[in-house]
């Protein structure tokens, strides 16, 4: 069998031929009882593999799809849930944490002023501005 | 009374609104071309049914990039042959670290309403596939069992329409080596 002949034979299967080519095949089918065998043989083979394919998986798989989902969408929302517990926690923590500080400097200072209740050190403008210049021998 | 047809865009609609049931109707109707699609692929094991979840399970989570401008039976199909070659490479590293059995791909489930002889023929069908290499078994799987154009199965596979046909010449051969008691038979 020619090479040329079986390479269209194949091709016919899946693509178009052109009019010159459709010739040709038929042609060597009508004097080739072995290409017109391999026809058969395609033929045959390839309804064979459509009619092989399993066309579902295992039984209730919808169903198994829809849990999973089902499963991560709830997995998220967890998550989210428990995101949420998490920074509630910890800002109860800071609240309580801001309050034990500004409670301790009241007490110390013995007053509410909010120079007090921050800790801040009473300073003049000319006390911030006060720099010390060493002198020149020291450095 | 006439039951009325519901379109993938409208089922699409419906899931993004959060109707899981219309979600659950994309899975239904497309599972028995995605099951062709990963089974041809993988063998009838465990493994395909798995990748058949993950396919579907990515579609739900990708939805909103779901453009349509490919049909929806057509992008599940793509993601089923990229998640099914993910599997073989998977399966390929198996083998080459343990020397691994094909027990995964032999477990093959009946269902009861097939004959024994329609099992026996899908049984050698599938065996035969998986003895091709990959490039070759998704070409076949895509034109021969989901029905695609070679064009399509081009697009799908992202190669020249050319490597489409050659691969399947090719893969078209060796099967036919493979499955020579049966169709001779049938011719």
């Amino acid at each position: 069998m020619k090479r040329e002949f079986q390479e269209l034979l194949n091709r016919s299967f899946d693509a178009e031929l052109t009019p010159d080519e459709n010739k040709k095949l038929e042609t060597a089918l009508q004097a080739s009882p072995e290409l017109q065998a391999e026809k058969q043989q395609i033929l045959a083979m390839r309804n064979l593999v459509g009619r092989g394919a399993v066309r579902s998986f295992r039984p209730f798989f919808s169903a198994r799809v829809m849990n999973q989902i089902k499963a991560g969408k709830e997995q998220r929302t967890d998550f989210i849930a428990s995101l949420l517990w998490s920074f509630r926690l910890i800002g109860a923590v800071a609240a309580i944490a801001i309050a034990v500080l500004l409670t301790n400097n009241i007490i110390k200072a013995g007053s509410i002023a909010p120079d007090d209740l921050l800790a801040m050190q009473k300073l003049t403008l000319e006390e911030t501005l006060e720099i010390e210049f060493l002198p020149l021998e020291e450095l | 009374m006439k039951k009325a047809t519901v379109t993938d865009t409208e089922l699409i609609a419906r899931t993004k609104a959060g109707e899981l049931s219309a979600f659950e109707s994309i899975v239904k109707k497309y599972e028995p071309q995605i099951a062709a699609t990963v089974i041809g692929m993988l063998g009838n094991c465990q493994a395909a049914d798995d990748v058949g979840q993950e396919v579907f399970i990515r579609l739900y989570k990708y939805l909103d990039k779901f453009r349509e401008d490919a049909s929806l039976g057509t992008y599940l199909t793509r993601i089923a042959i990229n998640l099914s070659l993910n599997e073989l490479k998977r399966r390929k590293r198996r083998q080459l670290l343990f020397t691994d059995t094909e027990d995964d791909i032999r477990d093959m489930t009946f269902e009861p309403n097939e004959s024994m002889q329609q099992k026996e023929e899908q049984e050698l069908v599938q065996k035969s596939i998986q003895k091709l290499d990959n490039n070759f078994r998704s070409v076949l799987v895509l034109r021969l069992i989901d029905g695609y154009s070679t064009a399509e199965t081009a697009e799908i596979l992202k190669i020249p329409v050319g490597t489409v046909l050659s691969r399947l010449a090719r893969a078209q051969q060796k099967l036919k080596e493979h499955l020579v008691p049966i169709f001779k038979e049938e011719a």
